[in-house]
């Protein structure tokens, strides 16, 4: 029998669902995708004041299970030695301290194969540090001492793709693993695992529980003095744009936090931006761009800078036309040092945070604990060099422009960091010397 | 041979003329459904004005010069990245290497400029890669007979292999002046005081919407993405098609690259990632379809406005980021739920 004629009937379901599906994942996705343009900024008019106490990672984390093997007791700033407690003012709002898991470390025979798991290899500064790391390991193995392969795990800011690599990395016979963490609790029970298989693990972010080693510096200190140095250049009046990192990762909270301390008591400082840059000089030129547009008569006297970002904001305002801001710069890196030689009146404090000196403390710790040597604690914080007026010379050279994303040398700071870090161990034979990145 | 003009007219509302042929009988059930269709078709082009009467509205200053500028230079950059994205998915495709070309060029453009190259091998060297990149996506996806979502995203880890290792944390970039001012919102083109990326753009647009309109490869792509089976049945060059297409969109992102270059300044083997999505997302709010043979890069032009001007609104009245990615994934289901609601071809005729 022929069909009948007659009004169509309605779109299958399956399609209106397939085309919906495809939209819900789409946007999703696009949520997760580190939009520079749709992560563009916020514009709100307020600071997020928040007490530092109460927005600081750490206090965060008071209420997180409790660490996963390794003693579960904080140890105070008494077990940190005498001429390093200075570095360790605020710890509370960065790190947690333990003591350390390693005293029943049997250090290995033979060439040792050194590791690194990181969260995000996607910008220069963790790509410095794995450059760093790997320079380092060639010099250790050119001495015989370690396997010239060095493994990278990359996780491209999946905790669990991390969690994953850390575990192939244990059990593929690494000795030694440098990680930064995307997380500071995730990893506690897999650090635990590494200390049952004789591996060190040194992690370059904190983490809060007592089986792995810390080598960091104390993140919230730092950005309180940029910022209070940012404040203070322009004599505490004024519109802030804040360019914070990555959303939702520790560091980001706590630069953020120590930032709003820092602005108490001074109500003339008012942020008039607020946006996500992610640690990436192209998303926060990019979304300053978008913020600017949007805000053509708010004027910008300062930039608050999470770290990496504070040239290409200054960038953004160039190319629209309006006048540079104020800024402190704490990456130390080529283009911050060459816009710093350009624009000395603007730069308001400078730290050094380039990758090299935070490889270099990493393997120092680790060599040591590979030579027998034992920590004081499981959280060493060491203190962030920075050029001055005085010492500019010695961090920038003349083949630095705001287009180089190198980073300035690390051997000014080298001398002081293996002195500063011997002071934490005891025991065992320290090497003689140290593998330095270039 | 194929006779280019029995295919049906790409873009454009289909419902109107066809549903006059109608009989009378449910005439102005359809009439009203053909109404429909042409008023959701022609929603992009409605919203782009509205957007920005809605920023005049509620940004305070906004129509000056500066505020304009910046919207079009970075409507520029993600209109540009989606010109080629467009094309793949009319051909039934999707490039996912955009963002990893974009981070290549970038980086090749940097490096090379700062070893002192000349521009024009720069540019000639970029090209050929891109070509190599887009062509390799499309013949694998062919050869391979699977989805050029696979091979475009085997190439895009590839080609971000490569970016990184070539930066390796540790590079010096420079840009030509011309360059940093062809991305600048106070950058001029010879006297004109446009800078040079939006009337790249302008003429890009010009370029492709005729390249798909009139040329015999155009068409092809349409009917490739229609029904890839009849297509080939038609006597359409298929494997050419996309080796064709791919590459106009590996072009596009290594030109996006080389702005980016001058936008930024140094060296990023990462300044793409924003647009893995985000071409994907102009293009369906243009109203293009994900399925293929439908649409146009006229669409896609207003896509990119929309977004850009979307963003630009929120950021000026206050909202923070993650308002912003809800309001995009509400108009993403939003327009797409409306293009969804035209005519299927078998009432049309």
């Amino acid at each position: 029998m022929p069909a009948q004629p007659g009004p169509r009937p309605p779109r299958p379901w399956s399609r209106k669902a397939t085309i919906a599906v495809l939209a819900v994942a789409l946007s999703a996705l696009s949520a997760c995708g580190s939009s520079a343009v749709t992560s563009a900024g916020g514009g709100s008019s307020s600071s997020s004041a928040a007490s530092p106490a109460a927005s600081s990672p750490a206090a965060a984390s008071t209420s997180a299970a409790a660490p996963a093997g390794g003693s579960s007791t904080e140890v105070g700033i008494s077990a940190v030695p005498a001429g390093a407690q200075a570095n360790y003012a605020n710890y509370q709002l960065y790190a947690k301290l333990y003591p350390n898991a390693y005293q029943n470390f049997t250090p290995p025979t033979g060439p040792v194969k050194y590791c690194e798991s990181t969260f995000y290899l996607g910008n220069t500064y963790q790509q410095g540090l794995a450059a760093a790391f790997k320079q380092m390991v060639s010099q250790e193995a050119s001495a015989g001492r370690a396997h010239s392969d060095f493994i990278v795990e990359n996780s491209n800011n999946s905790t669990a793709t991390q969690v994953s690599q850390f575990q192939s990395e244990i059990q593929s016979g690494c000795n030694v693993i440098f990680i930064a963490a995307g997380s500071t609790t995730a990893f506690c029970s897999l650090f635990q695992t590494a200390i049952s298989k004789n591996v060190v693990v040194v992690s370059m972010d904190p983490v809060y529980c007592n089986n792995a080693i810390t080598v960091s510096f104390d993140v919230y200190e730092n950005s309180y003095q940029l910022a209070a140095n940012l404040y203070k250049g322009m004599n505490y009046q004024g519109n802030l744009l804040e360019i914070t990192g990555v959303p939702g990762v520790a560091d980001a909270a706590t630069a953020s936090a120590a930032a709003a301390a820092a602005r108490q008591g001074h109500p003339g400082l008012k942020v008039v931006g607020n946006y996500t840059g992610q640690w990436t000089a192209s998303v926060a030129q990019t979304a300053t761009a978008q913020w600017l547009a949007s805000h053509p008569g708010v004027k910008v006297d300062g930039i608050i800078d999470a770290g990496a970002m504070g040239v290409a904001a200054e960038t953004a305002l160039q190319q629209a036309g309006r006048p540079l801001a104020k800024v402190s710069l704490q990456e130390g890196d080529c283009q911050e040092l060459a816009f710093a030689k350009a624009n000395p009146s603007l730069v308001t404090f400078m730290t050094d945070q380039a990758p090299a000196p935070g490889a270099y403390a990493a393997m120092n710790v680790a060599l040591r604990i590979l030579a027998g040597q034992q920590p004081a604690l499981d959280t060493i914080l060491y203190p962030i060099p920075g050029p001055t007026a005085a010492t500019f010379d010695q961090w920038y050279t003349s083949s630095m422009t705001t287009s180089s994303a190198c980073f300035a040398s690390p051997k000014p700071a080298l001398p002081a960091l293996t002195t500063y870090l011997g002071q934490f161990f005891t025991g065992g034979q320290a090497p003689a010397s140290f593998p330095e990145p270039s | 041979m194929t006779d280019p003009n029995s295919i049906p007219a790409p873009d454009g509302p289909p419902g109107l003329a066809l549903a006059a042929r109608q009989p009378a009988a449910g005439a102005s059930r359809k009439a009203a459904a053909a109404t429909a269709a042409n008023f959701t078709s022609a929603l992009p082009y409605i919203l782009v004005p509205v957007l920005f009467i809605l920023s005049l509205t509620f940004i305070p200053g906004y129509f000056s010069k500066g505020s304009i500028v910046s919207l079009l230079i970075l409507a520029s950059l993600l209109g540009l990245s989606s010109l080629g994205q467009t094309m793949t998915i009319i051909a039934g495709g999707i490039d996912l290497s955009i963002p990893a070309v974009i981070g290549l060029s970038d980086i090749i453009v940097t490096q090379l400029y700062y070893r002192h190259w000349s521009l024009p091998v720069i540019f000639l060297a970029i090209a050929a890669l891109a070509i190599l990149i887009g062509t390799i996506s499309a013949v694998s996806s062919v050869l391979l007979h699977v989805h050029s979502l696979i091979t475009s995203f085997g190439m895009s880890l590839v080609v971000s292999g490569i970016a990184l290792e070539w930066s390796n944390g540790q590079t010096s970039g420079a840009v030509p002046g011309w360059l940093t001012s062809g991305v600048s919102a106070i950058g001029h083109t010879g006297p004109l005081p446009i800078p040079l990326i939006i009337i790249v753009w302008a003429v890009a647009s010009v370029l492709a919407v005729g390249f798909m309109r009139l040329t015999r490869i155009g068409r092809e792509t349409y009917a490739l993405g229609a029904n890839p089976v009849a297509a080939r049945l038609a006597i359409v060059r298929s494997t050419w098609t996309l080796v064709v297409v791919f590459s106009i969109s590996a072009l596009c992102a290594a030109m996006v690259g080389v702005f980016f270059a001058g936008y930024s300044g140094i060296p990023d083997p990462t300044v793409g990632e924003p647009y893995f999505f985000l071409t994907i997302t102009a293009v369906m709010i243009g109203g293009t379809s994900l399925l293929g043979g439908r649409g146009g890069y006229l669409r896609t032009v207003m896509g990119a406005l929309i977004v850009a001007e979307l963003t630009t609104l929120l950021v000026g009245v206050g909202f923070n980021a993650s308002f912003q990615e809800l309001a995009l994934g509400i108009l993403v289901i939003a327009l797409t739920s409306s293009y969804g609601r035209e005519l299927k071809v078998a009432a049309r005729i």
